[in-house]
């Protein structure tokens, strides 16, 4: 080469290379995952496991002492929101005797190879027994300083749709395994099956096979997309008052010693239970919105049962009416059986009492079968099940229930599956009602008017002509119809299969309001043994077979079509306020906007106290919140009331209050209020409906971050061109840290897929040239971070000093 | 005529001085273009664009491509510097309301006052008597600790210097706020000053 073609080389060279230093800089803005993935074999869950590690935190509950606060009990729960609301089971937020408590502190998973850092105070602001669920939102600092409420910008996670769930889904459940020393842990499993639980339904809980520590109760359970599908849940298991496990870690009554005196912080065994997100969807929206149960006319307030508490009447059903009563009673059950229920009595129980239901096949423990110690939410007495449908039927083999109330066994049950179909007698789906001038029942169902004849109905099938049968009616759990002596009870005579009206009672005086129940035996015919339910019958009185039963409430008048409905509850009226039990500022069917509180007032009849009933509140159509209590007044009365409260004011809305008795609704439509617009603003779950952003802005030479640096996002409306450093074009803004990262404290409003949401960004650092970029999308689609690299070029032309 | 017309009309030598002239006064003219950028640089960021705000009456000169941020309820505006580090180099006007009674220095008792609840670490340094222009004025130098509520963030404090000046009009008093982080406050009070001579209320 000549020295004049290496002389113009040299020169193009210097050139180009000062061309490059007068340019303008080039930005690399990498979109990329938050988790690095091995892209030869793909991942087995597709989820943002490092945002999911942020959003699960770990609560304990601390009280006061002499020597400072101590902490007394422990658990998970998952942010649900950016500006702070937290999910996890209620009885890890209740304050009792085992857990005393006057704080909840949250600590935040800040690196997800860490441990947790206490960083916030939380207040209960819902709370459900009866699901073991409840909602947190962040308050405070530790230090006492208050935060202003959506100004917090926290990763989140939001919930999905638990109905959707299939056995053997893949979950990833997410939680503290340990007391303190551990960061996040991860758990692979499946799901198994699912559990049915009185007033729950079928899906009352998921079931997985996976081993879960304790602790990690009330963190989260996820599907393949990331959604937060369920609550895994189990009570710390007790006996005479004691955790049956816990850990002894502080002194808690600062008397320098570690003795029996200090409190031990309670662990739960394996979880296997998980709470479907189904149940959690109404409290998460109702604590979004602000929106709490307000004061109630005369909640039940039941002093705790002297008596010791038990389980009884054990008997299995293949199925579950819409009362919850059980449709027929089974002795054994033929191969391919799907469905099972166990049903029991229960008497001076306590809700928030730990209960547990162990299974065994041919001997052998079976976890997805056996319901994990879970909290009691059925009040003092009635009848409950628990049970499930398997789609590919029950396996064979010899069942044996037991039930356990914290922790000491109190009844069992066994049962087999297996063989061909059933030829024993089978009563089933018993329904009751009054009886028209005809003697024909009217009106079937579980809630009967008062009046001077009850009425029942049951299918029934491989019954024999000749076996005597009989009828045992029950007022409050005592036997209301006279005992015959056996030779005396009717012989049947109804054929084989078919519906009988025959059972029936009548009282001169009319049925009184009031929980009632009946039972229908068959008395076994010498030599067989199929039955296995024959509780209360007197052995003088042969060998008697429960075949079918059910429960059902006296309440109200007779009204209606045929006079054969009950009318318990009317003239409903929403008012504003109450002062002494009385309606104030009733309003007709609209209440202004910026209302603090809906009273919904109602006039009742006939209803005893003690009889259980359902009411709950829908906003916009969707249920908000929803409690099954008892009857606590007079029989008849006026002015009944609920409320609800905002906080600090409801948002615009529809409200409807709805009743239910004996699975029956006693309110229609009619019974709604609109709040302002009628409707909920648009934006009103906004603080879930967005993305966040996320990343890292840091030095292209040195790949070391850059902290201090500005990054803008500007609203979608506006482009960088547009951009004439106005804060109000602007999304949000953050500054980055010592390492570089930032997060927009602003979530970002999703596009579709049809018209997606373009944002640009904008990158300042002093000592390095501007960035800029366009064209950042946000669909539905989008996951939540979006997470940034953004590499800055030195400003060589730059200068420190400014004049 | 150029060389690759008719090679034989110059000399190799000559090409060569030719080419080595002609390459070094396009390096001189990269460099005096640089330095032409560096200089226009160097203007537009000390260059001003002038603000006002009808409603409230303040009109003044604030710096070229600083964020300006005039819809918040506790301040009439505010400027901040989008490079600056590790604090975003701020200037602000506020208003508050006083009775017929008040002096600029009881305006400063009262933001003296509010100041721990606002910002934290708050400490004041020095209270002056001055002026701002002809009006009579009160300047206050303070200074707080900046950090970032974002838990998840590594950010280390920062030690922020600020001064509030207080002039009095009619029943209003104007709070004239410059902030930045200690060790760059010095150097970047030009802008503020800047402001001042501008500013109009």
């Amino acid at each position: 080469m000549s020295k004049f073609a290496k002389t113009q080389r040299r020169l193009w060279f210097i050139s180009v290379l000062l061309l490059i230093t007068l340019g303008i800089g080039f930005l690399n803005l990498l979109p990329t995952p938050s988790q690095a993935q091995d892209e030869d074999t793909p991942p087995l869950v597709r989820l943002n496991e490092d945002n999911i590690k942020k959003a699960t935190v770990f609560i304990m509950q601390t009280v006061e002492t002499s020597g400072g606060p101590v902490i007394t009990c422990v658990g998970t729960g998952t942010l649900v929101s950016a500006d702070g609301l937290v999910l996890t089971n209620a009885h890890i937020v209740e304050a009792t005797d085992n857990c005393p408590a006057d704080r909840t502190v949250i600590a935040l998973t800040l690196r997800t190879n860490e441990p947790p850092v206490a960083t916030y105070i939380a207040e209960t602001i819902e709370f459900n027994r009866g699901y073991d669920l409840a909602v947190l939102r962040i308050i405070r600092y530790l230090d006492g300083r208050n935060i202003e409420r959506g100004t917090l910008q926290l990763p989140f996670v939001e919930l999905g749709d638990s109905n959707t769930v299939t056995i053997d889904d893949t979950i990833s459940v997410f939680g503290y395994p340990e007391i303190g020393n551990d960061p996040v842990a991860v758990i692979r499993g499946t799901i198994g099956g699912f559990t049915a639980e009185a007033g729950l339904g079928e899906r009352a809980w998921l079931r997985t096979t996976a081993e879960i520590p304790g602790l990690m109760s009330g963190g989260g359970v996820y599907n393949r997309n990331g959604e937060l599908i369920g609550v895994p849940t189990i009570a710390p298991a007790r006996a005479a008052g004691e955790a049956l496990e816990c850990r002894q870690v502080y002194d808690t009554n600062a008397d320098a010693q570690m003795d029996n005196l200090d409190l031990c912080i309670p662990l739960g065994g394996t979880i296997s239970a998980i709470r479907p997100s189904s149940l959690a969807r109404g409290l998460v929206r109702a604590a979004a919105l602000g929106i709490q149960p307000g004061s109630e006319k005369a909640p039940v307030d039941l002093a705790p049962p002297t008596e010791p508490a038990t389980f009884r009447r054990l008997f299995v059903s293949t199925g579950v009416n819409e009362a919850g009563m059980p449709t027929n009673i089974v002795t054994s059950l033929p191969t391919g059986t799907n469905s099972l229920y166990l049903f029991f009595d229960y008497q001076n129980m306590q809700d928030g009492q730990v209960y547990e239901m162990r299974a065994t096949v041919g001997g052998r423990p079976n976890v997805l079968y056996s319901l994990p110690p879970v909290t009691w939410s059925g009040g003092e007495r009635g009848m409950w099940f628990i049970g499930g449908t398997v789609p590919t039927g029950w396996e064979n083999g010899v069942y044996e229930f037991t039930l356990f109330i914290e922790g000491r066994q109190v009844d069992s049950h066994r049962i087999t599956i297996g063989g061909g179909p059933r030829t024993d007698p089978q009563f089933s789906d018993l329904v009751f009602g009054i009886q028209d001038p005809l003697g024909n029942l009217i009106g079937a169902n579980y809630v009967i008017p008062e009046g001077n004849i009850i009425r029942a109905r049951f299918n029934f099938q491989n019954m024999r002509d000749g076996l005597r049968w009989q009828q045992r009616w029950y007022q409050n759990r005592n036997l209301i119809n006279l005992t015959q002596p056996a030779e005396s009870l009717p012989q049947w005579v109804g054929g084989s299969s078919g519906t009988s009206s025959d059972p029936s009672i009548t009282s001169e005086t009319g049925f009184p309001s009031g929980q009632y129940r009946l039972e229908i035996y068959v008395q076994l015919p010498a030599g067989e043994d199929w039955c296995l339910v024959r509780p209360d019958i007197d052995p003088s009185l042969g060998d008697w077979c429960l075949l079918v039963t059910a429960d059902f409430v006296v309440a109200g008048g007779a009204g209606g079509a045929n006079n054969a409905q009950a009318l318990i509850f009317s003239d409903f009226r929403f008012a504003r306020d109450e002062q002494g039990g009385l309606p104030i500022s009733i309003v007709g069917e609209s209440m202004p906007a910026g209302s603090p509180a809906i009273y919904v007032f109602f006039n009742w009849r006939q209803v005893r106290p003690g009889t259980p009933f359902r009411w709950r509140w829908l906003v916009d159509n969707e249920v908000l919140i929803e409690n099954r209590t008892q009857w606590a007044t007079e029989v008849n009365g006026e002015n009944y009331y609920f409320s609800l409260v905002g906080l600090p004011n409801l948002p615009d809305a529809t409200y409807r209050f709805e009743l239910y008795m004996g699975g029956i609704r006693l309110t229609d439509e009619t019974v709604q209020v609109e709040v302002g617009l009628g409707q909920l603003p648009v934006e009103a779950f906004a603080s879930a409906r967005g993305v966040q952003m996320t990343g890292q802005v840091y030095d292209a030479a040195t790949g070391q971050g850059i902290p201090g640096a500005l990054f803008v996002v500007l609203l979608a409306e506006f482009s960088v061109e547009d951009f004439q450093w106005q804060a109000v074009q602007v999304l949000g803004r953050a500054v980055t840290d010592e390492q570089g990262f930032f997060q927009i404290p602003a979530l970002l409003p999703r596009g579709t897929l049809l018209e997606p949401a373009l944002y640009s960004v904008l990158i300042r650092a002093e000592g390095y040239l501007p960035a800029n970029s366009d064209g950042i999308t946000v669909t539905t689609e989008t996951a939540s971070p979006v997470n940034l690299e953004v590499r800055l070029n030195r400003d060589l032309s730059s200068y420190g000093e400014i004049r | 005529m150029s060389y690759f017309e008719n090679p034989k009309d110059f000399s190799e030598p000559q090409i060569a001085r030719r080419v080595n002239l002609n390459s070094g006064l396009a390096i001189v003219a990269l460099l005096v273009l640089i330095s032409l950028g560096m200089i226009f640089r160097g203007g537009i960021l000390t260059a001003t664009v002038p603000y006002e705000d009808e409603e409230n009456g303040i009109r003044g000169q604030i710096p070229l491509n600083w964020l300006l941020d005039e819809n918040q309820s506790d301040y009439v505006f505010r400027v901040e510097d989008p490079n600056a580090r590790p604090f975003k180099t701020l200037i602000q006007v506020s208003l508050q309301t006083v009775g017929p009674d008040a002096n600029p220095r009881s305006v400063v008792d009262l933001l003296v006052v509010q100041g721990p609840d606002r910002l934290p670490g708050y400490h004041v340094q020095s209270i002056l008597q001055t002026n701002l222009g002809e009006d009579e004025a009160v300047e206050i130098q303070y200074s707080f600790i900046q950090s970032d509520p974002n838990p998840f963030l590594q950010s280390v404090p920062v030690v922020v210097q600020g001064v509030d000046l207080v002039v009095l009009r009619g029943n209003q008093a104007v709070i004239l706020t410059y902030r930045d982080a200690v060790e760059n406050y010095e150097r970047n009070r030009p802008y503020f000053d800047r402001f001042l001579q501008t500013v109009e209320y």
